[in-house]
């Protein structure tokens, strides 16, 4: 079943709204908001044409802002002679800044597998946890909570899973700054190496 | 060797006492089991039949920091499992040896400038005896590493006085280039392996070349 065949299935069944269709590069998936992640998902794991028993596993990413290109128009002469300076128009926005949390969902008994999206707002990265749907939610999510800091309610025990317990920040976000030291041990690197 | 440690008079007796002893201790050094990243598998191959690391004296795995005079830290140290190896190193008994293998190990390697949470080095918290580059190194690598260590160990002091003598390195290399302290320009004078050679005079004829 492909996102696209998902996607007429959950019209059909009435849960059309809020869910898209998100044509990636390679593989499409169903880009969802975030109000409606947990019923979806449910709905993935228990409505027989889905059967999405298996959760392969869940992702975030920090994605930066994306613009087109921006627009220079070269410089020109008016009629006195004189030059005008060329404009520069700065390229649309083409997506926002934020957190993106992946789910990867496998059906065994209809060889299927599905992406589902969500994004999500820098400033408060907060999602439904589906470890009551998934036990194996539960490790994956603590896992993006240690790497991004994306927060998922109701999670049974929302710890640093890789990290101490003590760490300061979330590495994988852009805009990390990795510590010089950490309880004593030092973290920092060398001076350079001499060139030969 | 406590009250007479480095103590008594530099004399031909203390001295050949002193090689004794650290024939003694480089003849069996007993690294300890202790793989934290995909190095361990290069240290776990050099242990077995192929390689075997026994020849050399230092194939007893122990299982216990206890019981083991050499730490190859054989990984990826990160900030969480420094404070770990740090406790190893001290819980091992005096006199105890570190190998630093891998790039890893010795500064960073593939995380150097970009892992948030690895050491870059162990030397900045454990004293290390002998580096050996490589992602991973050889065998011959570590078993090279295990020699040049030897060879420190019986250069020391144990009992007599005095300035400890330069270690002789000459004819260590059994793959020239693997282990960088190396000098390049120092060749292999032979590819066959010989017992330390400090006590070579007590072995039958034939025994020194
Ligand atoms: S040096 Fe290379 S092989 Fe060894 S632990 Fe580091 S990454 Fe792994």
């Amino acid at each position: 079943m492909t996102a696209a065949e998902a996607l007429e299935q959950l019209k059909k069944a009435g849960l059309g709204d809020g869910v898209e269709l998100f044509a990636g590069p390679k593989d499409a998936a169903l880009l969802v908001t975030r109000e409606r992640v947990k019923q979806l998902l449910r709905h993935l794991r228990d409505s027989r044409p889905f059967s999405c028993d298996l959760l392969l596993m869940i992702t975030g990413t920090h994605m930066t802002e994306k613009r087109a290109p921006d627009k220079t128009t070269p410089d020109g002469v008016d009629v006195n002679g004189g030059v005008v300076k060329g404009t520069t128009v700065k390229g649309a926005l083409l997506r926002e800044a934020g957190f993106e949390v992946i789910w990867h969902l496998r059906s065994v008994a209809k060889h299927h597998l599905l992406a589902v999206k969500c994004r999500l707002p820098l400033a408060d990265p907060r999602v439904d946890s589906v470890a009551d749907l998934w036990p194996a939610a539960d490790w994956h999510e603590r896992e993006t909570w240690d790497l991004l800091g994306i927060t998922f309610t109701g999670h049974p025990n929302l710890r640093r899973i890789l990290l101490p317990e003590s760490w300061v920040g979330h590495p994988l976000r852009k805009d990390y700054v990795a510590p010089k030291e950490f309880e004593g041990i030092n973290l920092e690197v060398d001076a350079p190496w001499p060139t030969p | 060797m406590g009250l007479f440690e480095r103590n008594l008079p530099d004399i031909y007796l203390t001295r050949l006492a002193d090689l004794a002893v650290n024939w003694g201790r480089a003849s069996s050094l007993w690294p300890m089991t202790f793989g934290i990243a995909c190095c361990a598998i290069e240290m776990m191959a050099v242990g077995a039949a192929t390689f075997d690391m026994d020849r050399f004296g230092a194939g007893a795995f122990r299982a216990t920091p206890r019981q083991a005079d050499l730490m190859i830290v054989a990984g990826t140290v990160n900030a969480k499992m420094a404070h770990v190896v740090k406790r190893l190193y001290d819980q091992m008994p005096e006199p105890k040896y570190v190998m630093a293998m891998g790039a890893c190990t010795v500064g960073g390697g593939p995380y150097w400038k970009h892992g948030y949470n690895v050491v870059k080095g162990i030397d900045k918290f454990v004293p290390v005896d002998v580096h050996v580059p490589g992602c991973p190194p050889r065998p011959e690598a570590i078993i090279e590493g295990v020699r040049f260590l030897q060879r420190k160990i019986m250069a020391k002091r144990v009992l007599a006085q005095g300035v400890e003598t330069k270690p002789d390195f000459t004819g260590v290399s059994v793959s020239p280039g693997t282990v960088g302290i190396l000098d390049p320009t120092v060749r292999p004078t032979s590819t066959v392996y010989r017992a330390p050679t400090a006590l070579g005079f007590l072995a039958p004829s034939g025994g020194r070349a």
